[in-house]
């Protein structure tokens, strides 16, 4: 393909002068010569002149025939050249070249008219300079050159018009320019004066033989018909050529427009625009195609961006709220474990109030009891007061005693012999007197003894009870406390619980998000998928290929 | 009571005077009284505390701590008056010696008495029949008779008359 569209570039000049030219004189020359020969009837002495201006007239048509598509076609030829060798092009010179080939058909249409004018000029001038010309031969002679004339720059500019066209859309021009200032050349105003000469010329040619025909008096009818059957001919195939060139180039643009439109229904907006080559309706139609791709191309790559930062974005918050949600998880059993603990230490803090009561109950009867005490001991200090009384009693008697053995041990002594027994008694009742007596006086001491350490007991005991007290009134204080513990740990559960609630919710409204953000992810994802049908080439609001389509050639 | 029945007789009531232990033949005692009060007698002599009612009969008493210079003590439950038969200017008479305390009737054999020592004893030997021994322990032995000078003597008897007197009166 690519080749095949390089070798079409290399063969662009040979192809345009033969085409161009060949169409021309192919078709022009029989015309014009038809009308010379048929309708300006000339004499001998005018063919003489003729014999010399008409080689004269072609010679000198022909040279700037050379000139023109020389200078026309070499830049271009050039650029060609320049392109298939691939060497950088600067924009200044591509433009240049842009130009230069789109102003081809132009060029070469006013090739065609300076050649006829010229030529026919050089042709005719002698003639009326050295013969005398009729007037139906002058009038023969001004519709020649109004039919050459106009008929040779018109099928110039169509010819060309169909062949810039051919080569436009081939690689060589890849961007196009709008600001180029080209002349406007209507399709309408283009199918008018083909119509026009279409009809006209074989009209003229009539025209010019009726002429003829009435000055001329004995024309055989045969003659006449024959005449009219190759004017007729030369009328059809002008008819014909000028639509086929005409619907040609029309096709042509109609399937570069269609291309365009269909490379934009195909998603591909990164193809390049077909253009058209003359200024016109199919021009205005591609440039706004153009426009629109542009527009889309921007539109789509912006919404391509967006889509996948929003699968990117919807991605990323989808883990995100599921990195919460987890975190959530991970609170509420947290929270749990603080509950039960929470729990626990209630059930501590009430043990310890429970402890607290009894312990003060404790206190209390403990307090009692020790007064108790206290007064148990006073009573054991009375009786032990009352012992040692007691005993004092016994000792005194015992004390008596003594005396009294020891008298009836005197009064034996003094009996001598006769009261031996009676002081072996004496002594006895005396050893057990003072054995009674050391034995109360004994327990005279320990009641002492016990007194003082029962009275020191007492001391203690009344010491203890203060204190008891104090203690009492203490483990009252913790129990109350521990009643205001308690509460406050309720609340704690309380406001835990509400936490709860509160994480939980947490946990669904992630794990809402999180599944929102997958189905938004999936979304974007199919937004992508979507927008790939499209083929974009970078923004071309910012980008550089629009501003060098549109706005760097001025 | 003659001089062998004393001599035969070794039976002794032994008391305390200052923590000491002494001992008084028993045939010289009559009898052992608890301390009752004691009615003071003027212008009589220092170891002299008074009189005291024994079943009706005066009975003087003598302080026996202050009679052998030991100081005068306040009287506990211990302390007896141990009534003593004196024999003065051939009569016999009674008379209380204040003792801190007696202790018991105990039999000494005479083998067991030793003389009285020349030495070293706050009380005179003049008084001291002689030193029983009780196993570690010494009793030392009065003799009562001679404890008072004739002076005193007379000063008890002197009692005595006064009291037979009142005796007599009443």
């Amino acid at each position: 393909m690519k080749t095949e569209q390089n070798q079409k570039l290399r063969r662009f000049i040979i192809n345009s002068l033969l085409i161009n030219e060949g169409i021309a004189y192919l078709f022009l020359v029989p015309v014009v010569a038809f009308h010379v020969w048929s309708n300006i009837s000339v004499s001998g002495e005018q063919l003489g002149i003729l014999i010399f201006s008409i080689p004269a007239g072609v010679l000198f048509s022909f040279l700037p025939t050379v000139y023109f598509n020389y200078t026309m076609l070499k830049p271009v030829r050039d650029y060609f050249n320049r392109y298939l060798s691939g060497r950088t092009i600067k924009d200044n010179e591509y433009e240049k070249a842009l130009k230069n080939f789109l102003l081809l058909p132009y060029r070469k249409a006013f090739n065609g008219a300076f050649n006829w004018v010229t030529g026919l000029a050089i042709v005719f001038i002698p003639l009326f300079i050295y013969t005398d010309v009729s007037a139906i031969q002058i009038v023969n002679i001004v519709f020649l050159l109004f039919i050459a004339i106009s008929l040779g720059t018109v099928i110039y500019f169509f010819t060309m018009e169909l062949h810039t066209q051919k080569h436009l859309n081939i690689g060589a021009f890849p961007r196009w320019i709008d600001q180029l200032k080209l002349p406007r050349l209507n399709t309408s105003t283009k199918m008018a004066v083909a119509f026009l000469l279409a009809a006209t010329t074989p009209f003229l040619l009539l025209l010019s033989y009726f002429l003829v025909y009435i000055t001329t008096p004995n024309i055989e009818i045969n003659v006449l018909v024959n005449k009219i059957i190759v004017i007729s001919i030369i009328g059809i195939s002008l008819a014909f050529m000028l639509s086929f060139l005409l619907i040609k180039s029309i096709s042509l643009k109609l399937a570069a427009v269609k291309d365009t439109a269909r490379n934009v229904g195909a998603g591909d907006l990164m193809a390049e625009v077909q253009r058209t080559a003359v200024a016109d309706e199919l021009q205005d139609i591609t440039n706004a195609m153009a426009v629109m791709k542009e527009s889309l191309n921007d539109i789509i790559y912006q919404v391509k961006t967006a889509s996948s930062e929003a699968s990117v974005g919807s991605e990323q918050m989808s883990s995100s709220s599921e990195e919460l949600s987890q975190a959530a998880t991970e609170q509420a059993s947290h929270l749990e474990e603080i509950t039960s603990s929470m729990e626990e230490m209630g059930a501590n803090i009430n043990q310890n109030a429970d402890h607290a009561m009894e312990t003060e109950k404790i206190a209390r009867q403990a307090s009692q009891d020790i007064e108790a005490g206290g007064e148990q001991v006073r009573n054991t200090v009375r009786a032990m007061k009352d012992i040692a009384d007691k005993t004092s009693i016994v000792e005194e008697i015992a004390r008596q005693t003594n005396l009294l053995a020891l008298n009836a041990a005197i009064e034996a002594a003094r009996a001598g012999e006769a009261g031996k027994g009676f002081a072996v008694v004496a002594a006895e009742v005396r050893k057990l007197a003072e054995r009674s007596g050391q034995a109360a006086k004994e327990i005279g001491e320990l009641s002492v003894t016990s007194v003082e350490v029962a009275e020191e007991a007492g001391k203690m005991l009344k010491k203890i009870v203060p204190d008891i007290r104090k203690t009492a009134e203490l483990i009252q204080e913790i129990s109350a406390a521990s009643k205001e513990q308690r509460a406050g740990a309720a609340q704690i559960n309380q406001a835990i619980a509400q936490l709860d609630q509160v994480v939980q919710q947490n946990a669904t409204s992630a794990e809402e998000v999180s599944s929102t953000a997958e189905g938004l992810a999936s979304q974007a994802q199919q937004l992508q998928a979507s927008m790939g049908f499209f083929k974009t080439a970078g923004t071309g609001l910012i980008g550089d290929n629009h501003e060098r389509n549109l706005k760097k050639p001025k | 009571m003659n001089e062998t029945s004393k001599n035969q007789n070794s039976t002794y009531l032994t008391f305390y005077l200052d923590e000491e232990l002494f001992g008084l033949n028993i045939l010289l005692v009559r009898e052992v009284l608890e301390y009752t009060a004691i009615t003071k007698v003027p212008m009589t002599a220092d170891f002299m505390r008074g009189v005291i009612n024994v079943r009706g009969h005066v009975v003087p008493v003598i302080d026996l701590r202050q009679k052998f210079g030991m100081e005068t003590i306040e009287q506990t439950v211990n302390t007896c008056i141990i009534i003593v038969e004196l024999e003065i200017e051939g009569e016999s008479a009674t008379m209380g010696a204040l003792v801190d305390g007696v202790q018991e009737v105990l039999d000494i054999a005479p083998e067991q008495i030793e003389a009285s020592p020349r030495l070293g004893s706050r009380i005179d030997t003049r008084f001291i029949q002689g030193i029983g021994k009780l196993g570690e322990r010494f009793v030392i032995l009065l003799d009562i008779q001679d404890i008072f000078s004739s002076q005193e003597l007379s000063m008890i008897s002197s009692v005595h008359q006064q009291e037979n007197e009142t005796e007599q009166d009443a």
